[in-house]
């Protein structure tokens, strides 16, 4: 914002409308930014014989976590404006086959307004749409499955990030 | 005329304040956020057996000793990516003239050994184990007394461990 400041003047030249267009055009950007923040970070889980079926003999536990808390998502310096909610996975590259991990938001009480998002969604490496609101959310509940762990995956420590990208049309 | 140049600065100007919001980050409508998520899957070598089995050595063909059977069964689960293997052994020897030897099923991805006489000292009963989740696989116990041994009840305690299959 500051730069855009900055700018303003050398443009005094070209007379009142271009700093008029300027003052319009840096109001209306003004108007489509948007913040998204998360609480709660990094996740971990430690997957062993506790997530066993029912001991020896049995698969691991599909899904192995449900409805387990991963984090509040803040979603601030909307100016009023709507917004839509993307995720993807990156940095995935060692994640093991058949092993998913799904998203969807709580749906409490303070996520009156919000659309979408009340379903698991898998993360994928292409960013996808999440759940989309209007204005400023202070703490949306994010919401955690993790599918597919087997006896054929591998031991040892698996990661991914995510990403969650805000965006105002 | 002037006034059509005049607009024409006036959105070319308009575009180079465009240009610079966006090239500073101002046009970006969208921000983003990151969380890492880290899972660790612990080695899991389970395996369990089922309850007291109750050997009675009560059958005897003339000129041999006499034996008897039983059958159990066991479970086993394992994600290791390197080969796991079965061995058995007694917790303590048995009285003189008693023997005891087992024949455990394989699961789907190892190798029985077949008939193991027990001893106190571990002796391999599967192999070769990948990674594999079963149960109710079998466990076929046999034992014989020389008639030295005076009828009794004797107990056996036997020890299964899933060990690297080196």
């Amino acid at each position: 914002m500051s730069l855009l400041f900055l700018r303003l003047p050398l443009l005094a030249g070209a007379g009142k409308r271009v700093a008029y267009a300027g003052a319009i055009l840096f109001l209306a950007i003004q108007a489509r930014a948007a913040d998204v923040s998360v609480l709660g970070v990094p996740w971990t889980l430690m997957v062993g014989t506790a997530h066993l079926q029912a001991g020896a003999g049995t698969e691991f536990e599909s899904p192995i976590v449900s409805d387990v808390h991963l984090a509040f998502l803040s979603i601030t310096n909307t100016g009023g404006a709507s917004w839509n909610l993307r995720i993807a996975r990156e940095n995935a590259m060692q994640w093991p086959d058949g092993v998913s991990i799904l998203l969807k938001r709580s749906g409490g009480s303070g996520e009156a307004g919000l659309s979408d998002g009340l379903s698991y969604l898998a993360l994928t490496s292409d960013p996808q749409a999440f759940f989309s609101g209007t204005g400023d959310y202070e703490s949306v509940e994010i919401l955690v499955r993790l599918d597919g762990i087997t006896t054929a995956t591998a031991a040892g420590l698996h990661s991914l990030t995510i990403r969650y990208a805000v965006e105002v049309p | 005329m002037k006034h059509s140049t005049d607009i024409r600065r006036l959105a070319l100007r308009a575009g180079i304040v465009a240009a610079i919001a966006s090239a500073s980050g101002i046009l970006h409508a969208a921000s983003s956020a990151t969380q890492d998520v880290d899972i660790t899957v612990q080695n899991v070598n389970e395996i369990s057996v089922g309850t007291t089995v109750t050997v009675n050595i009560n059958t005897a063909v003339a000129g041999a000793n006499p034996s008897g059977s039983a059958t159990s069964n066991y479970s086993i689960t394992t994600n290791s990516a390197t080969a796991k293997k079965i061995t058995a052994q007694l917790v303590s020897a048995l009285t003189t003239g008693l023997t005891l030897s087992v024949n455990l099923q394989a699961p789907s991805t190892g190798t029985s050994a077949g008939v193991t006489p027990l001893t106190t000292a571990a002796v391999d009963v599967v192999t070769s184990i990948d990674a594999v989740a079963a149960g109710s696989l079998s466990i076929s116990y046999a034992a014989t007394a020389t008639v030295a041994v005076a009828p009794n009840t004797y107990s056996a305690d036997v020890t299964y461990t899933v060990v690297d299959d080196s």
